[in-house]
């Protein structure tokens, strides 16, 4: 069973590290079930995207959430082992990530993506991602802020349903 | 399922679903492998691995965008008008 964060369920820790709050998270059945599509995989970029536009493109048909976390076992109350998360809905393009080595919450008022994050909080510009019949096409409008980036080497786990 | 991304004679991606090239979990592991100990580049570039040698070439980042603000839409006036208490 995959468990998912979702999009309102951020909270900023008092040493600046944003992780989800633990015990409000969507479960999501393993292989699809209940009417709940899942599509899971993995995904290392090899370098950082060098110009805006599309950096992956994921097998998932007809989805209308994804996530995506990088390291083995995401643990949502410390933020151990937990770089980079994104949380989209479909029609609500922009990325919401996290990542607990910065301190850096990241959501995106503009897109509708509304995290429990504080004054600190940033707006996004960086990431997309476009729901289509076949695909899911994760792309990026800018190449500056690493920080606001996947990051290259790093295997994330995605999910898709 | 294993696949690589490639454009323009760079690896793009490698992972499991994701749209691409189907490679062997050998050539998966060599991939990562030299994915991980990619060379750290300096400021304002990024290193790309080449997919015919498998090398990496040092290429310059363009320069970020100017962030271009979208023009408000008449919700917005209506919503910051309700928020000062003025209603139309």
């Amino acid at each position: 069973m995959a468990v998912i964060p979702t999009k309102n369920e951020f909270a900023r820790t008092p040493g600046g590290v944003t992780i989800p709050t633990s015990g409000e998270f969507v479960k999501v059945p393993d292989g699809g079930g209940g009417g709940v599509p899942l599509y899971s995989g993995t995904l290392t970029l090899a370098s950082r995207p060098a110009a805006p536009g599309v950096f992956a493109t994921l097998d998932a048909p007809n989805c209308t959430h994804f996530a995506m976390y990088a390291g083995d076992t995401p643990d949502y109350t410390t933020g151990k082992a937990f770089w980079g998360f994104a949380f989209v809905e479909k029609n609500q393009a922009t990325f919401a990530i996290a990542s607990n080595n910065a301190g850096t919450g990241v959501s995106s008022s503009a897109a509708g993506i509304t995290c429990s994050f504080d004054a600190q909080t940033e707006i996004n510009d960086y990431t997309n991602s476009v729901f289509g019949e076949h695909s899911i096409e994760l792309s990026t409008r800018n190449v500056g802020d690493t920080t606001k980036l996947p990051q290259a080497g790093l295997d994330y786990k995605w999910f898709a349903w | 399922m294993y696949k690589k991304t490639i454009e323009n004679n760079y690896i793009i991606v490698i992972g499991t679903g994701i749209v691409g090239e189907e490679i062997t979990e050998t050539e998966y592991n060599e991939l990562r492998g030299i994915i991980r100990t990619a060379p750290l580049a300096p400021g304002g570039y990024t290193y790309k691995l080449r997919a015919d040698n498998l090398e990496w070439e040092l290429v310059e980042l363009p320069p970020d965008p100017e962030p271009v603000e979208e023009e408000a839409t008449s919700e917005d006036y209506e919503a910051a008008l309700s928020e000062l208490g003025v209603t139309v």
